[in-house]
């Protein structure tokens, strides 16, 4: 049994030769669609992703992107309809309850909502101590339990503890509700921490303290971090790489820097010029218009061809896969092909302004 | 867009003079003695025309305001004590404090509107949306028929980009951001002179969140009303309104024109606000927020109720509640001078403030 009572990283496994910790390919999930036979909602579709030790990766898209359900994918709450995870090079599918809790040992998950996540007629340590015994050992009591849920809630930087072991849900405001939800993940002491938007719940002025604890978690306990999110300011800030959803795919990955400075799929760059940002006032992209489509009857082609001002018929009718741009960058755009009919991409700013001054709206 | 074939009055009344006031309104939550002071003597300013963004974090009284001063505070809030004027395109000054129900029930909807949070949700799912929007004008405008509110209702759903075949749908049918533009039409059917809308675009995505904010412009443009934008993203109200009230704990801390609150913070609340978003641009740096969290209201300390979480606090924050007044720069003149805020470090008078500024809060 590890202890969890000294911050030293794990001894590395025999298996760390830049094995991803985490990976999955093709990853897909249909959903039936209740009283219409055969039609599904194609939420998530041939999504390759890896996570390394140490490394945060951001998951980025609007709602109904599909991000919240890879990360029920990947902690395997729901079974996926296909595609291979392996951890640490091997396949980690589940199948019964042992395997399952062996599985969770290794790869925990933060919810968004912290007044939800917590069962609230229990204190922090009944909560803290259920994860610890279930994880470390049932056998764990006493003293020794009380200093492991010392050094958790020492970890999240819940400290003074006494001040906090012993508190109900609601005597806790809802940063140190989300603290004491990582505190419970950690108790594991897992390789893998799934975050689904642990920040979008809470007050404004205190959202940095939880990343900027993360980070420091990712730096000293060397966990792989999928940080799941809307807002891609956050991402640049906290995420060493990001991948970009929309309508169930992944349209972009990259690092966090180059995919939010020089994003090159036209989503992308219209996600980030739609960004409020107080700094740049002009460059923001006005007039633009549409919505996500359907995931029942997903468009054909490319999912953005609808919106996308330069889409052409290649991209109405063939899917593009991940094309390699730069140095571990990668762009679902046709754009960027090699192609004789592909489409011309052209600045979306300019794009987007002409077609608000013809007036038309697709 | 297609030219609105509603009838619209041009705006009337001169840009700048008051609309709506409130002053020194104080709210309560609970009716005993130790009921929860949530508003404490705010007093605020809404102009003609203007857009003025209301920001803070949750809890911090931003809804109270706006509803305390169109009297929908649901119970137990109780306001206490204050008075809220609201002046008409004819000049003729009410107290919306001392209305009666009826004349509350004539001015609601054609005078001030509201959309909700969470308005997507607050259509009613088993009504077509034309059928809510045409009963909404019939309330107010006795007489008339229901097939002249239904085209009424078409050119508003025109006005907001959507197309007026829609009026037959039931608000399933329709998405998140359609829903909500047709709560935004909704809200402008009697053409009212202020708008209050509550975290309008909260629960949308960035891309919609522009349309939104962008229609909204656009319609204010062209209709004149004022807007009450309440949100807690502050670099979106940067951008849309002219004034910004930051709040805190059900004070307002600081009010001054957007581009000088963002450019040029003069309270330390609203600087380390401004500091809590990361940003999308420019040089990658170490951000810490605020730190501590927002007090608790029922056991709010004396003195500023920000002061324990603030990196310049003196002994006098802990004892004084400071009140909103000039800056310590008012006489530089010009926009200096129009803002207020309410901090001692602005207050040279005061014991142990020695009058210099923090440099962060004197640009």
């Amino acid at each position: 049994m590890r202890t969890p009572a000294t911050d030293a990283p794990r001894p590395v496994p025999a298996a760390d030769d830049g094995t991803p910790v985490l990976q999955v390919t093709g990853l897909t999930k249909h959903f039936p669609v209740r009283g219409r036979r055969g039609a599904v909602v194609h939420a998530v579709d041939g999504v390759d992703l890896t996570l390394h030790r140490g490394e945060v990766l951001a998951l980025v898209g609007e709602s109904g992107s599909g991000k919240s359900t890879i990360a029920r994918l990947l902690a395997q709450l729901m079974p996926r309809t296909a595609g291979t995870l392996e951890l640490h090079g091997t396949d980690a599918t589940v199948r019964r309850r042992r395997g399952f809790r062996a599985y969770v040992r290794r790869v925990q998950m933060i919810f968004q909502d912290p007044f939800g996540s917590l069962n609230p007629v229990h204190t922090v340590r009944y909560t803290l101590s259920r994860s610890v015994r279930i994880h470390q050992g049932r056998g764990l009591r006493g003293a020794e339990l009380d200093a492991a849920l010392r050094t958790l809630l020492d970890r999240v930087r819940l400290s003074p503890t006494e001040r906090y072991i012993d508190k109900f849900p609601h005597e806790l405001s809802g940063g140190q509700r989300q603290r004491v939800a990582i505190a419970r993940a950690l108790a594991a002491d897992p390789e893998v921490l799934l975050a689904d938007e642990p920040i979008s719940m809470l007050d404004v002025s205190i959202r940095l303290g939880i990343l900027n604890l993360l980070q420091d978690l990712r730096d000293r306990l060397d966990i792989a971090i999928l940080y799941i999110t809307h807002d891609i300011a956050s991402a640049r800030y906290f995420a060493d790489r990001t991948a970009v959803m929309y309508a169930g795919r992944v349209v972009e990955t990259g690092d966090s820097e180059s995919v939010t400075q020089d994003p090159k799929h036209p989503y992308t760059q219209l996600l980030i010029r739609s960004a409020p940002d107080p700094d740049d006032l002009e460059a923001r992209a006005r007039g633009a218009r549409g919505e996500a489509p359907s995931l029942v009857d997903p468009p054909a082609g490319c999912r953005f061809n609808p919106r996308c001002p330069f889409a052409t018929d290649l991209c109405r009718t063939e899917t593009p896969e991940l094309i390699d741009v730069a140095d571990g960058r990668g762009v679902a755009c046709w754009g960027y092909s090699d192609r004789a009919d592909r489409p011309r991409l052209g600045d979306v700013l300019d794009a987007y302004g002409r077609r608000a001054d013809e007036g038309g709206t697709p | 867009m297609t030219a609105s074939t509603l009838d619209v009055p041009a705006p009337t009344g001169t840009v700048g003079e008051p609309v709506l006031e409130i002053e020194n309104l104080s709210v309560d939550y609970g009716y005993t003695d130790d009921a929860t002071h949530v508003l404490r003597d705010v007093s605020l300013t809404l102009h003609r025309g203007e857009v003025l963004g209301l920001a803070g974090e949750s809890g911090c009284g931003k809804s109270t305001l706006a509803y305390a001063a169109t009297r929908l505070l649901p119970p137990p809030g109780l306001i206490t004590s204050g008075s809220v004027h609201f002046t008409g395109r004819d000049g003729q000054r009410t107290d919306v404090l001392r209305q009666s129900d009826a004349e509350l029930r004539a001015s609601r909807w054609q005078d001030t509107a509201i959309v909700f949070q969470g308005a997507m949700n607050s259509l009613n799912p088993v009504y077509r949306i034309g059928r809510q929007i045409a009963d909404g004008i019939l309330a107010h405008r006795p007489g008339m028929r229901r097939k002249e509110a239904w085209d009424q209702a078409a050119s508003l759903l025109e006005m907001v980009g959507i197309n007026a075949d829609r009026l037959r749908d039931f608000p399933h049918q329709l998405s998140g951001g359609m829903r909500q533009r047709v709560m935004i039409a909704m809200a402008l059917a009697l053409d009212p002179q202020v708008l209050i809308m509550d975290e309008p675009t909260t629960a949308l995505d960035v891309v919609m969140q522009r349309q939104i904010v962008e229609e909204i412009a656009d319609l204010r443009e062209r209709l004149g009303f004022s807007v009450v934008f309440i949100t807690h993203d502050v670099s979106l109200l940067i951008e849309i309104a002219d004034r910004i009230a930051i709040m805190y704990a059900g004070d307002i801390v600081e009010d001054a024109g957007a581009q000088d609150v963002y450019r040029r913070p003069r309270h330390p609340y609203s600087a380390a606000l401004l500091h809590s978003f990361p940003p999308l641009r420019g040089e990658r740096r170490e951000l810490t927020g605020i730190p501590g969290s927002p007090p608790d209201m029922q056991k709010m300390p004396p003195g500023c109720p920000f002061a324990p979480r603030c990196a310049h606090v003196t002994d006098v924050c802990r004892q004084v509640r400071p009140v909103l007044g000039p800056t310590a720069l008012a006489d530089r003149g010009g926009r200096e001078a129009e803002r207020s805020v309410a901090c001692h470090l602005h207050d040279a008078d005061l014991e142990g403030i020695d009058g210099t500024l923090p440099a962060d809060l004197a640009r």
